[in-house]
């Protein structure tokens, strides 16, 4: 019985890291964003202060038009961000489906995924519009309050348990429709866990205004308690914590 | 520090009450009566494998002080079970023990030599060895004293039948493993199992982690079915002395090239592990530092470390270390659509399986003889769920254990409850179980029969409180759900 197979570098890296193209997916997101930003602290063109400000839902302004920047740049960001915080489930969802299926099971799964954050975004975004937060306080103080939650919310039961959940595995019907269905619900149950475990996260990213510097912060953030090993609740809100007192700093200043 | 290397023996060479064993009975009273706070007391130590508070905990006492919430964390709930940290960290778990043990035996005028003894229940030359031995389950000690050796809490045992059958003991598929670890999902998780970071609990588990070492934990059942309970029993640390010998045995059969332990840093150093030593002092360990049980830090042998089995002959055996990238990865060739429950009662499941169309079909895979698995995925359940065997094309109407030949392996169900819970820091993803059905799917091509369509056939094995099998058939079950049933080729 041989173990041994000699696989060329291509097949190493599709056969073995089927995820190679969410990863690569993830990359162009980012790549997208860096040339979007104004500046690395703040002032991305999307998706909250699209229009430096303006509220999505402004007077005057068609809404269907309205909501495509932010959907979109919320797309992009989900796509940059949250995608690499799921590798190990997409893994799971080739590995567990049959071979010529493994990219459109993935395909299926990231559908499912991106579909639970999208909504969850367009709602945390129609929310911030109805409040019109940006209006009412400076960019700093909405970053300090964002990361200030974001550091509460680590210390939360609930959100450790559902960081955990995040690395349920499914069964999954290999052939047919019914191995579609069961992609797109297994990526849209775990993008239920994840937007639990990390909306706390991303709305500190979106009040913080999106730029790299708080994307990096989130995204460095969700996939260190994702991936490390052993993730201490205490030492992520210390570390969101102390991003909070650097904003707050220059809220008052 | 060990200054001399001590000798485990096998409980099977000493008399019933042997000094190793009255000295064990005496230390472990003594343990028994430390606070568990103590961590030389002996629920601290049971702890460090798992504790779950309140009712959970059978020794549960109002007047208890458990320790620190940042102990707890950082001591309590670390066992590594379906890792290939399985072995070496009940290596360190052990010698730890050990340690506090040994230290007790000398504080109580007892021998500065004593070592933990190990339960060789493999030893098919021992008309004794499947019962459990007499130390364990006597009422009373030589010193007319209650017995801290016998726990009740046992499902068998304790009454002296030779309780555990040829499956439970079976060394075959763990010691021919040829490789310590395996990476990819669909095939057999390796002898130690599968490269995972720190892993409490669920997933994949290494060949030696499921049988003997989960189907005897299950035999015995009760506190010993339970990962928060079976510290307590004493029965415990002596099988886990025989599985740590069994890495020992593993690792020094006579094939060529030898069986290796891993090399990959992420498995030496990547994780560290922590302990108290024989005076409470905290002290960590690396899978580095445990590789040689003579080491200073653990100092010790064992007294038969031989080969049970008949060595292959050269060029029959491949056994080598194969970097991950190099071995072979599993393809699903069929599964079951829907999940099956299982409720103690024999239960059957067709699966289509189709042609190979992608690694598995590659000329230098067909070129070799086929592996292929069957996996049992997502496995959940609450309580302690009764064990099963399985079988595969068993010819209808006829009992499946009438077909030895057709035994496709077992699934002990050790862990399924604690692989289903979604609190303390569990995914709640359930057991997975893969069996190597190479061989018998081989087999059954070569008497012409159709392998597109296997028949997978379950039978239930242990069953708390029941007598023997067909009783354990009668006995409800709790519910075990099986996510899928899967066919893997590699």
């Amino acid at each position: 019985m041989s173990i041994v197979r000699r696989y060329t570098g291509w097949e190493r890296l599709t056969w073995r890291h089927p995820e190679w193209w969410s990863v690569a997916l993830s990359a162009a997101a980012w790549l997208l964003l860096a040339v979007m930003t104004d500046s690395p602290g703040g002032g991305q063109a999307t998706p909250l202060h699209h229009h430096h400000g303006q509220s999505v839902t402004a007077p005057g302004r068609g809404i269907g038009t309205a909501w495509v920047t932010p959907a979109a740049g919320w797309l992009l960001m989900i796509a940059a961000m949250m995608v690499p915080m799921v590798l190990g489930s997409v893994r799971a969802t080739a590995a567990r489906s049959m071979w010529r299926r493994r990219s459109r099971a993935i395909a299926g799964f990231l559908l499912g995924y991106v579909g639970m954050w999208f909504i969850a975004g367009l709602l945390i975004l129609a929310l911030l519009d109805a409040l019109e937060l940006d209006k009412r306080f400076s960019s700093p103080a909405l970053a300090a309050a964002g990361f200030a939650a974001a550091a509460a919310w680590q210390l939360t039961p609930v959100k450790r348990r559902a960081l955990w959940s995040c690395h349920r595995t499914a069964p999954l019907a290999p052939r047919g429709w019914k191995a579609d269905g069961d992609c797109i619900r297994y990526g849209w149950t775990i993008g239920g866990r994840c937007v639990v475990s990390c909306w706390a996260l991303m709305l500190a990213c979106l009040l913080a205004g999106h730029g790299l510097v708080p994307m990096g912060i989130v995204a460095v953030t969700g996939a260190g308690e994702r991936y490390l090993k052993r993730p201490t609740p205490r030492g992520y809100a210390l570390f969101l914590a102390g991003f909070a007192l650097v904003y707050a700093t220059f809220a008052l200043g | 520090m060990a200054n001399t290397v001590r000798v485990r023996k096998d409980v099977l060479n000493l008399a019933d009450w042997d000094p190793i064993l009255l000295w064990y009975a005496r230390a472990v009273a003594q343990m028994q009566q430390r606070p568990i706070a103590d961590p030389t007391s002996w629920r601290y130590q049971a702890a460090i494998h798992e504790y779950r508070p309140g009712n959970a905990d059978p020794l549960s006492n109002p007047a208890d002080v458990l320790p620190s919430a940042a102990d707890q964390k950082k001591f309590w709930n670390q066992c590594q079970h379906f890792s290939w940290y399985f072995l070496p960290w009940h290596r360190m778990y052990l010698a730890c023990f050990e340690q506090i043990v040994a230290a007790t035996v000398v504080s109580l005028g007892g021998p500065a030599d004593w070592a933990l003894p190990y339960w060789n229940y493999s030893n098919g030359n021992n008309a004794r060895a499947r019962q459990l031995p007499v130390a364990f389950r006597d009422q009373l000690t030589p010193d007319g004293l209650p017995n801290p050796l016998r726990v009740d809490h046992r499902d068998a045992g304790n009454d002296g039948s030779t309780f555990l059958d040829d499956l439970d003991v079976d060394l075959k598929n763990c010691l021919k493993e040829p490789l310590f670890t395996r990476q990819a999902f669909g095939g057999i998780a390796g002898f130690g199992g599968p490269k995972t970071t720190f892993h409490h609990i669920g997933g994949s588990m290494g060949e030696v982690d499921r049988v003997p070492h989960g189907a005897v934990h299950v035999a015995i059942g009760d506190w010993m079915g339970g990962f928060n309970t079976a510290g307590l029993d004493p029965i415990f640390w002596v099988h886990h002395a025989n599985i740590d010998r069994l890495w020992e045995v593993w690792r020094g059969r006579n094939v060529q090239p030898p069986h290796v332990d891993p090399t990959d840093g992420a498995w030496l150093t990547g994780e560290t592990f922590n302990f108290h030593d024989a005076s409470g002092t905290p002290v960590t360990f690396t899978s580095d530092q445990v590789v040689t049980t003579t080491a200073d830090r653990l100092g010790y042998r064992y007294e038969d470390v031989s080969d049970p089995l008949p060595v292959a002959a050269p060029g029959l055996v491949a056994a080598v270390e194969v970097a991950m990238e190099d071995q072979t990865i599993p393809e699903l060739v069929g599964a079951t659509e829907e999940p099956i429950v299982l409720t103690g009662q024999p239960a059957a499941v067709r699966v289509a399986v189709s042609a190979p169309t992608g690694p598995a079909a590659s000329p230098e895979a067909v070129a070799a003889p086929p592996n292929v698995y069957l996996n049992f995925e997502n496995i959940t359940a609450e309580g302690a769920p009764t064990s099963y065997a399985v079988y595969l094309n068993v010819p209808e109407g006829e009992d499946p254990r009438n077909h030895p030949e057709l035994l496709a392996g077992i699934l002990p169900m050790f862990g399924a409850a604690e692989s289903s819970a979604t609190d303390q820091d569990h995914a709640g993803s359930g057991l997975h179980y893969a069996l190597d059905v190479s061989d018998l799917v081989r087999s059954l091509e070569a008497s012409g029969q159709d392998t597109s369509d296997l028949q997978v056939q379950l039978v239930p094995r242990h069953r708390p409180g029941a007598a023997d099998v067909a009783e354990a058939a009668a006995v409800s079950s709790p519910p075990i759900r099986v996510g899928r049933v899967s066919v893997y080729r590699g």
